[in-house]
């Protein structure tokens, strides 16, 4: 398999989990963050600062830029979850650019503008591999991982919970559920989770700065994903990812560099599509589409059966 | 962005001034305006607050994108005498166009307000901000009034465009980079409120100065941000908006 091939494979897994890290808080709770970059930046700042200064493996650099990320999280919501609709949506926006605009001007730090480079040689210890099958196998697994935590989430009761929250939250609060908390708990988990794609991100691409990985592109790109698959189900991330990303990496090879924001485009307009046509996105189309079916199916057979 | 585009065409291709340039874009705005409204705006409104959220994000993508194909990345500025005419009082220095961008702000501003205050379509605006569903009974068309809202929206902020095109260079980015800045103002100074919205703007250009003086560049865009966030948590609704608007939305 081509080395293009494997690419787009580890890419879509990539842009998968990233999306259903941000699904995980934005598709149950309902409140959209078009600043889920500041975690994944987070993610993917502290696994590679960690490894250049500290020499530390960034299979630990993940579970540490993961708990950063939270800590982020837990800040950031506890001033913001209390706005609701548009309001928050801006908060996270912000606070994205403040993370962007400090990691641009803490040079010291972070080398700013300039960003960091990672040229360990291949070792699985430090999560570097010859061949891109290694990465695939990472990231498939990080995407399981995702995966199952939302799948898990959405059984539990902290996720009826979430949902319930996410329908009407002003009904739950008199209900009794305790908002705050459950919202704190599943931004922060998201931000962990979103904190280790940031890692794998550093480590496949090998070159992070505060404009690739903090910016409100990206955000909106996961949250793009997302919708279009379907937003607060376990596999619309993925299915959305399947759809978009292929495609995207298919635009930007196009007439090389030509056609610079002809995937953004496609993706806007997908983007407009979808939201007006298919609200619960293609995965929210298709469930339709199946009941639908069955709902045919069962007429017929009580048609048959009355006889 | 696409006003400041406009204004840069003309001029390149026609030579036409900015500021007259102004009477051809500002209209052509308004009618966009209300295309955007009928074809996107009004349904997404009808699906709720989070539809709306994604469809003008779409939108903003798509439009800073085309620019970007069509015009590509390239920053464009507008090379006319005003550009490099300076205001001496003294020992301070005001660029000229500045001035009188800031003229029009302020022209714009009190105009507005006149309109909303005074004028029937104003009164008709402000009843269906407040309750649409008595102002739909009192006989106001709230589709039109809807349409001619954003469309004027539309238009105030094209004519920001040509006011700017002398001294602010343009490039697809530049809109994206402005409606951020826009945003904190807006919160500032308070949404539904037109004094307010002049207030923030007011604030945050000073800050901006002062912040330019005392901080490294670096840290200059930070500012905005955190002083957004600031104002967020201490007074979500803005100097002088209707409190609880952040809480239970615009409505």
């Amino acid at each position: 398999m081509s080395d293009y091939a494997l690419d787009t494979i580890i890419l879509t897994l990539m842009a998968a989990a990233m999306a259903a890290a941000w699904n995980l808080f934005c598709g149950y709770v309902g409140q959209v963050s078009v600043g889920h970059a500041a975690f994944t930046g987070i993610g993917a700042y502290v696994s590679t600062l960690l490894l250049l200064r500290l020499n530390l493996s960034p299979w630990i650099g993940m579970w540490a830029g993961a708990a950063v990320a939270a800590i982020a999280a837990l800040v950031i919501g506890s001033i913001t979850l209390r706005l609701r609709g548009p309001f928050f949506t801006l908060a996270t926006i912000a606070f994205a650019e403040v993370l962007r605009t400090l990691a641009l001007g803490l040079r010291s730090v972070t080398e700013g503008a300039v960003g960091l480079t990672i040229h360990t040689p291949p070792s699985l210890g430090l999560m570097r591999f010859d061949s891109k099958l290694g990465y695939l196998v990472v990231a498939l697994g990080l995407l399981a991982l995702i995966l199952a935590v939302t799948v898990l989430q959405e059984r539990s009761r902290f996720g009826y919970l979430l949902r319930a929250m996410g329908q009407d939250e002003q009904v739950a609060e008199m209900l009794g559920v305790n908002t705050m908390p459950l919202k704190l708990g599943s931004l922060a988990l998201s931000a962990a989770l979103s904190g280790m794609m940031g890692t794998f991100y550093a480590q496949y691409v090998t070159f992070i700065d505060p404009d690739s990985v903090f910016s409100i592109s990206e955000s909106i790109q996961l949250a793009l994903i997302t919708i279009i698959g379907g937003m607060g189900t376990p596999f619309g991330p993925v299915l959305g990812s399947l759809v978009m990303t292929p495609l995207s990496v298919w635009l930007r090879g196009l007439l090389s560099g030509q056609t610079a924001g002809l995937h953004l485009i496609v993706y806007a307009t997908v983007l407009i599509v979808v939201v007006l046509f298919l609200p619960r996105g293609v995965m929210g189309a298709m469930q339709g589409w199946w009941q639908a079916v069955r709902r045919r199916r069962g007429k017929l057979a009580r048609d048959l059966g009355a006889k | 962005m696409l006003a400041m585009y406009g204004s840069f065409w003309l001029h390149e291709l026609w030579q036409i001034h900015p500021y007259i340039g102004l009477i051809i874009v500002v209209p052509a705005a308004f009618l966009f305006g209300l295309v955007v409204y009928a074809g996107l705006m009004a349904p997404a409104t009808r699906r709720g607050s989070s539809v709306q959220l994604f469809v003008t994000m779409g939108l903003s993508l798509l439009l800073t994108n085309v620019a970007l194909l069509l015009w590509k990345a390239d920053f464009r500025s507008i090379a006319i005498p005003l550009s490099s005419n300076n205001l001496t009082l003294g020992p301070i220095f005001i660029p000229l166009a500045a001035l009188i961008a800031l003229g029009m702000a302020i022209s714009a501003t009190i105009g507005l307000w006149a309109f909303l205050q005074m004028t029937h379509i104003g009164r008709a605006i402000r009843a269906t901000a407040q309750d649409p569903g008595t102002a739909e009974l009192m006989g106001i068309n709230i589709w039109a009034v809807n349409a001619v809202t954003f469309a004027l929206g539309t238009a105030l902020v094209a004519l920001a465009g040509p006011a700017l095109s002398p001294v602010y260079p343009v490039f697809p980015g530049v809109g994206l980079q402005m409606v951020g800045i826009a945003f904190v103002v807006v919160v500032l100074g308070g949404l539904g409120s037109v004094p307010g919205a002049w207030l923030g703007g007011i604030i945050m250009g000073v800050i901006d100065a002062f912040a330019g003086f005392y901080f490294p560049t670096a840290f200059k865009d930070t500012i905005f941000f955190v002083v957004f966030l600031v104002m967020l948590v201490l007074r979500p609704s803005g100097i002088l908006g209707i409190r609880g608007a952040e809480e239970v939305g615009l409505r």
